[in-house]
């Protein structure tokens, strides 16, 4: 590694907890400066320039930060959004972030952004266009990403692959990590009638690069049927804590992340949400366990 | 199951059908298909809401003046005509503007196009990529006879609009819902050119311009070449002035970015 590289090298995160930093909270976060171990940003968020543009540079000085892509849809049949890679590549190359994020889901479709993270029916074929779309995040940025697995409320007939096998055979193709959201999982086996614990005991520990951690809700359906929302305006769940301490439990400590993003409540909401975590962090800090490639430097490319 | 692209395509159009009709999705979904469709139903849902806080965000004071129900409906409603082309949704509804002020229900509000428009102008003020002022050395580098041919490219967060009637006057109180001051407000009176613009310390700012300097701004800002700007002026020592006074006051306000040279046209027969 040259000089030239070993200078741009960005720190990785350390595995502490962090928050979603949203637009409500960027003058009370830059006033206090809270002891976090990273902020993490909706990449699309942060496209343009103006007063959240210099805020978030601002923050940066002083925190490690994680770039979390809503709007690529990696799960799209056709192309990616061209001009969208670009912006994220400008972002990323700008604020040399610790880590890069996406979804393992789609929302574009036939030029047209439909808003919300869409389920994929669990097969090869979508195996294989998330790999091709990964790769090419990957190429373009010059570095791995981490995928998040979504939360769904329906599920595909005929669908062969179990989401875990996916997320690791995803990985293994393309070399990209998981980011793996705790809340989601817990989220999908409840509306499918899964056991949560199962799918965390069944993912390789080492692609596990940051954990999630979010509210949800439960809404009653037209039919009759409870369902559980991943609304993220909400406390997290003691279901999902103890779910998140048996990840910890099973990968060893991880960067972990509060959400919030609706009916957002003020920053020491998310401050004491994140303080657990942390104390659940620490304990599994004592228990033995190897640091997986995404605890070491990441070194950016120079040029 | 049917292949990726042709699921993609079925619930492409579910989420954006005016009338619900979850087939044939619900049909590949596990499980029996009307509590499948019940479940569809909470991404359509989302996918609507989204797109309306979207439009929401981008037009504050055309909501508060429709009121928040008639501009949530037609918000959707133009969401499922015209959804987005990309995912960076700050950049979402410039066609909002016109379609909002065409509506019959609207017709008697005639401030309500400019409003929308002013808004548009703003978004794109507050969100606009920062970027570096064009350098005046790369101008004083050209001979007299490329710097008529210069064809400016103004900073995308930077608009001249031209208003009928005391507009952002209108847009200032709705937003400050400013009861008094809107009463106050006599819409026949002060048309005429704004700016809009962020200053360097990004806060949005709106001025008034005077009607020669707004026209040839408008010109200068779609890239009409330099030439062709100062001949529209007009003659005389004032039009010259007017003119530039335009420029220089862009060129030093970082408000133009970039340049190109356009090709003269042809004098005579082509060969």
């Amino acid at each position: 590694m040259s000089v030239a590289q070993a200078a741009q090298a960005v720190s990785p995160i350390p595995a502490g907890a962090g928050i979603g930093l949203r637009f409500p909270h960027h003058d009370a976060v830059a006033a206090l400066r809270p002891a976090l171990a990273f902020l993490e940003v909706h990449a699309e968020n942060y496209f343009g320039g103006g007063r959240v543009r210099e805020c978030l540079r601002d923050l940066r000085r002083d925190y490690p930060l994680s770039v979390h892509g809503v709007g690529l849809s990696l799960g799209s049949a056709g192309e990616l959004d061209g001009r969208h890679l670009e912006q994220l590549c400008a972002l990323v190359q700008s604020l040399q972030p610790a880590l890069v994020s996406e979804h393992l889901s789609w929302s574009i479709s036939n030029g047209h952004y439909l808003a919300d993270l869409l389920p994929l029916p669990m097969t090869e074929e979508a195996l294989q266009v998330v790999c091709r779309h990964v790769m090419q995040v990957q190429d373009r940025l010059g570095r791995p990403i981490l995928i998040e697995n979504p939360s769904t409320y329906v599920q595909f007939e005929h669908c062969a692959i179990p989401e875990w096998e996916f997320i690791a055979e995803l990985a293994a193709r393309t070399g990209c990590g998981m980011l793996c959201d705790v809340n989601n999982i817990f989220v999908s086996a409840s509306n499918h009638g899964a056991d949560p614990q199962r799918y965390l005991d069944a993912l390789p520990p080492h692609i596990v690069g940051e954990i999630h951690l979010a509210g949800h809700a439960i809404r009653t359906l037209a039919d009759g049927a409870r369902v559980r929302i991943d609304t993220h305006g909400s406390r997290v769940s003691d279901e999902v804590w103890a779910l998140y301490r048996h990840a910890l439990c099973r990968f060893g400590p991880r960067p972990t992340l509060i959400e919030w993003d609706t009916d957002i409540p003020p920053l020491q909401t998310l401050l004491d949400e994140a303080a657990i975590a942390a104390v659940a962090l620490a304990a599994s800090h004592t228990a033995n366990h190897a640091a997986p490639p995404w605890m070491q430097p990441f070194y950016a490319l120079a040029g | 199951m049917p292949s990726l692209a042709e699921y993609q395509q079925a619930m492409h159009a579910y989420l954006l059908a005016a009338q619900e009709a979850p087939e044939p999705v619900a049909g590949w979904c596990a499980g029996d298909t009307p509590a499948s469709a019940a479940r569809l139903a909470i991404y359509r849902n989302t996918c609507s809401a989204v797109l309306v806080n979207a439009l929401r965000l981008n037009y504050p004071a055309v909501r508060h003046v429709l009121g928040g129900e008639f501009f949530d409906a037609q918000a959707a409603h133009f969401a499922r005509r015209e959804p987005p082309a990309s995912a960076y949704l700050n950049d979402y509804g410039e066609r909002f503007a016109p379609f909002v002020a065409a509506l019959p229900a609207t017709a008697s509000l005639s401030y309500l196009a400019d409003l929308a428009r002013l808004e548009w102008a703003v978004s794109r003020a507050l969100h606009a990529p920062d970027l570096p002022a064009l350098d005046i050395q790369r101008l004083q580098a050209l001979d007299p006879e490329q710097l008529a041919q210069v064809s400016f490219r103004a900073h995308p967060a930077v608009h001249v609009l031209a208003l009928q009637g005391p507009v952002e006057r209108i847009w200032q109180a709705v937003l400050a819902r400013d009861e008094a001051a809107m009463r106050c407000i006599d819409l026949s009176a002060g048309s005429g050119w704004v700016l809009v613009e962020r200053d360097p310390a990004h806060a949005v700012q709106i001025v008034r311009l005077p009607d020669a300097i707004g026209r040839l701004s408008k010109q200068l800002f779609a890239g009409v070449p330099l030439h062709v700007v100062f001949e529209s002026a007009g003659d005389g020592l004032r039009a010259l002035q007017d003119a530039q006074a335009a420029l220089a006051g862009h060129l030093a306000g970082a408000r133009l970015v970039d340049f190109a040279l356009t090709t003269p046209p042809r004098e005579g027969p082509a060969p």
